[in-house]
């Protein structure tokens, strides 16, 4: 517990994640199938795919939030830096505060302020005392490239932002609780263009430090901003399985599976 | 499947452009050896003129590459074709260029005759077209076979620009007042040599447009 709250973290390199075997179902049926991945360290990997292909459904097994849905079960194994987070005695809310998500509707508390928002996951955590809270929230505001236009209102409600501020409130309240890697589930969908490209950038800046998924349906996004991707596909029997995955920059410019080439040139449907 | 029209079409009129502008080129070739068989001091100064032409048609298929990769974001296959377009017609308009240097040397000849009878130099010519012409038909049909078949066949215009090179050496050696001559015949074999050459770069865009990979195939021995 103590070592998520410290800040820096102590964990100076961002963590790895390997996906192994990974099914994952709702009730009796399956949404994903046998998705094996390697996550690399301060990278960006994006998660593409048409709609319903178990792209959210993979990033919520990767911080457990999978099996909050009632009914929900998973197979496989996911490793942090080596360790299992589906193993025996593992404590999902330890693992969802070292692996955060972003969602795709920015969601600050309503009854928050803006330094509320960002204060909440380090005082649920224990932190309460003011200077290092403060400190903690100022860190976070600035990472999540917010400061400069909130400083002078984090007293005002953080439902008073616009929606690409809000949705840089929701990431710097990720941040605040000092993960290693952070999932981002279509976290521009809301977002004007401008708003989104300065998601972008930030998640650029963010990368050298954590390591960083975004699930996106825009694949100009998902070839501007990762270093790898995964093009995820669901089969007739409608179960999701990764079809291809490599550097970004090869998938785009020369896919090996005509599945993927159909995709990304728009000859699809 | 659904299909993207704006991106086929914009597809099909870049195609379209390369093979009319590998026409004009060929054409300026073909033209180029004629006029200096015959030393026709007028058809040389129209070539050298019309490669405004060549040069503003490559402009244009640039041009409409650009827009179509601003519009409509191609991706993979068809980015590849258009990267390999947009390299092609550089290689085009530059051969063109060589077909002008031929025609200018037809100019420095003034009044004087030429050197020789042309015997090597139409072959070369002829072997450089064909090349040509056959590069841009595997490109259209992403025959990658065909692209490496081509390029082999530089060896033949290398061989032919070695016969020439030397024949034009005992000329030189024999009668040093030849050597003004003899040099502008070679300028214009040396163009023909690099036209062949330039033929090999489109085949490795063949292979690149079709493969992804990007690999030098027959490295010419000039």
């Amino acid at each position: 517990m103590a070592e998520a709250l410290t800040f820096p973290r102590t964990t100076v390199r961002p963590a790895w994640i390997r996906v192994e075997g990974l099914s994952a179902w709702y009730g009796r049926r399956q949404a994903i199938r046998n998705v094996n991945l390697e996550i690399a360290p301060g990278k960006i990997t994006a998660v593409i795919g048409p709609s319903g292909c178990g792209k959210s459904t993979l990033v919520r097994c990767i911080n457990r939030l999978h099996e909050v849905v009632p009914g929900a079960r998973v197979e496989g194994r996911v490793l942090l830096n080596g360790e299992d987070i589906y193993g025996p005695g593992v404590d999902p809310v330890l693992v969802r505060r070292r692996i955060g998500m972003v969602f795709q509707r920015p969601n600050p508390f309503p009854t928050m302020s803006i330094f509320e928002n960002v204060a909440i996951g380090p005082r649920l955590n224990g932190l309460t005392r003011g200077a290092e809270l403060e400190e903690l929230v100022v860190r976070s505001l600035k990472l999540a490239a917010l400061w400069d236009e909130v400083k002078d209102k984090l007293h005002v409600p953080g439902t008073s932002l616009s929606g690409g501020q809000q949705q840089r409130l929701c990431i710097a309240r990720a941040l605040a609780v000092n993960p290693e890697v952070l999932l981002l589930d279509e976290p521009t969908t809301a977002l004007d263009p401008i708003s989104t490209l300065k998601i972008e950038d930030l998640l650029r800046q963010l990368k050298a430090e954590y390591t960083i998924v975004i699930v996106t349906h825009n694949m100009q996004q998902a070839a501007r901003v990762s270093d790898f991707t995964a093009f995820m596909l669901a089969g007739e029997d409608r179960v999701g399985e990764v079809v291809e995955f490599g550097p970004t920059r090869q998938l785009f410019t020369n896919p090996k599976d005509p599945r993927t080439e159909a995709y990304i040139t728009g000859r699809f449907g | 499947m659904t299909t993207r029209v704006a991106l086929e079409e914009g597809l099909r009129t870049l195609e379209d452009g390369v093979v009319e502008l590998a026409s004009m080129v060929d054409k300026a070739i073909s033209r180029s050896v004629e006029a200096l068989k015959r030393l026709d001091q007028e058809e040389a100064k129209r070539i050298v003129h019309e490669d405004l032409l060549i040069n503003k048609k490559r402009f244009d298929i640039e041009e409409q590459a650009i827009e179509l990769i601003a519009t409509q974001q191609p991706m993979a296959r068809d980015l590849r074709r258009i990267i390999a377009i947009l390299n092609i017609i550089v290689d085009l308009e530059r051969m063109a260029d060589h077909a002008e240097g031929i025609a200018k040397i037809v100019l420095m000849h003034q009044d004087k005759p030429l050197l020789k009878p042309l015997i090597d130099i139409p072959r070369m010519a002829e072997k450089a077209r064909d090349m040509l012409r056959r590069s841009i038909d595997a490109f259209i049909r992403r025959d990658v076979e065909a692209a490496y078949k081509i390029a082999a066949e530089d060896d033949e215009v290398d061989a032919l620009y070695d016969q020439v090179y030397r024949e034009l050496l005992t000329y030189m050696l024999q009668d040093p007042r030849t050597i003004d001559r003899a040099t502008w015949l070679l300028w214009v074999a040396h163009n023909l040599e690099r036209i062949a050459d330039r033929v090999t770069n489109i085949c490795e865009r063949v292979i690149y447009d079709v493969t992804g990979r990007m690999e030098e195939i027959n490295v010419s021995k000039y």
